[in-house]
């Protein structure tokens, strides 16, 4: 059972990647794509408990409309260093009004987990994402689900994630300056059941819902996000998520 | 070879000629004229998001002094007259950085105070 549980951490924190881009929502996602042409390298930091990782992402704009992403984790838990994944990540997005001052736009996110080692887990997952940017407020909502598989015995049950973000800007913004918003972020996950050659495994399966708050400062082509996530509510046998602290450093080049 | 004294005062004479007429062909050109171009964009919510119209903007043959105003929804830059963009090349510029061109303006004089961005 330990076995059930350790995939089953692993599957909830592989599901939308650790890289938040640009506005986006830090523990879930949103439909920003990058401009053509345009790259977008990330470094994230990600604190849960004494598990540390770090997750490195490079994102091209290969269309105004559609962004490819690359991403590879790694990780280090009481001294032990490992290469969790390589993802590779598209973000359509197939809805765009831009008025003055504000943006509606949706978008459609699929991507490929393919684990570093036989052991490990590997997904494809699937996401439909929309929301607002404007100069004061924001809004992000989003809802994916994703089919998780594994080289063993052991096929953990697939996933459903969905998470609603609102966000505000304190101060005026001005093009050359340096920018902040602030964001509360709710994400809901659920896990169904896992199966050991083809029997549902009972004690697994489950959901939890957490809140996180979180900032994103900009200047120029430069952006840290930022925030902490608690764990507020869970079910069956899915544990809401310890506490976690995670930052992001991007560039637009 | 000993180089005279005469040779020596025509070598001055043709480097002080070239340098009388270069400058003087500098002043006779008539300052280059400039065109102020002015962009409504939408969709311009944010600085960071908008790094990739300045990006692409930039990149005109001779665009200078850009400035973009979120609060406003706009974007003013000037070029040199001779290379003076078409305007079905700035819409395609503001379309690939993700937000909607709409108004452009081309002008022979600065736009006034209360038209460029902040």
């Amino acid at each position: 059972m330990k076995l059930v549980k350790s995939i089953l951490s692993i599957s909830l924190l592989s599901f939308v990647g650790l890289t938040a881009y640009a506005h986006e929502p830090l523990y879930g996602f949103g439909p920003h794509v990058l401009f053509k042409g345009g790259f977008g390298p990330h470094i994230t930091l990600n604190f849960t408990g004494s598990l540390f990782e770090t997750e490195y992402a490079l994102g091209y704009g290969i269309t105004p409309a559609w962004t490819g992403i690359l991403e590879t984790g790694l990780s280090n838990q009481n001294g032990n260093y490992s290469l969790d994944y390589y993802r590779l990540k598209s973000k359509y997005r197939f809805y765009l009004n831009n008025q003055k001052g504000y943006s509606h736009q949706a978008a459609f996110i699929s991507q490929l987990t393919l684990p570093s080692q036989p052991d490990q887990l590997g997904a494809f997952d699937m996401a439909f994402t929309g929301g607002r940017e404007g100069l004061k407020f924001y809004w992000f909502a989003s809802a994916g689900y994703g089919v998780v598989f594994s080289s063993t015995q052991l096929n953990p049950g697939n996933r459903f994630i969905y998470n609603f973000t609102l966000g505000y800007r304190p101060f005026k913004v001005k093009y050359y300056k340096p920018d902040l918003v602030l964001f509360v972020e709710t994400t809901g996950f659920t896990h169904q059941k896992s199966k050991l050659n083809g029997d549902i495994v009972q004690d697994t399966g489950g959901s939890y819902l957490a809140v996180a708050p979180t900032f994103f400062f900009t200047y120029r082509n430069f952006a840290v996000r930022g925030g902490v996530q608690f764990g507020v509510w869970d079910d069956k046998f899915v544990t809401k998520p310890d506490t976690n602290f995670k930052l992001t450093i991007e560039l637009h080049i | 070879m000993k180089i005279t004294t005469l040779q020596q005062t025509k070598v001055w004479v043709i480097l002080v000629t070239l340098l009388v007429l270069a400058n003087t062909s500098v002043w006779a050109q008539e300052p280059a004229s400039t065109t102020y171009i002015q962009v409504r964009v939408d969709g311009l919510s944010c600085p960071f998001c908008a790094y990739g119209l300045e990006k692409k903007l930039k990149k005109l043959e001779g665009a200078k002094n850009l400035q973009i105003s979120l609060e406003n929804g706009m974007a003013t830059f000037e070029v040199p007259t001779n290379k003076k963009p078409e305007k079905a090349k700035v819409e395609k510029i503001v379309t690939d950085a993700g937000f909607t061109p709409r108004e452009i303006k081309f002008s022979s004089t600065p736009f006034k105070a209360n038209e460029v961005p902040n």
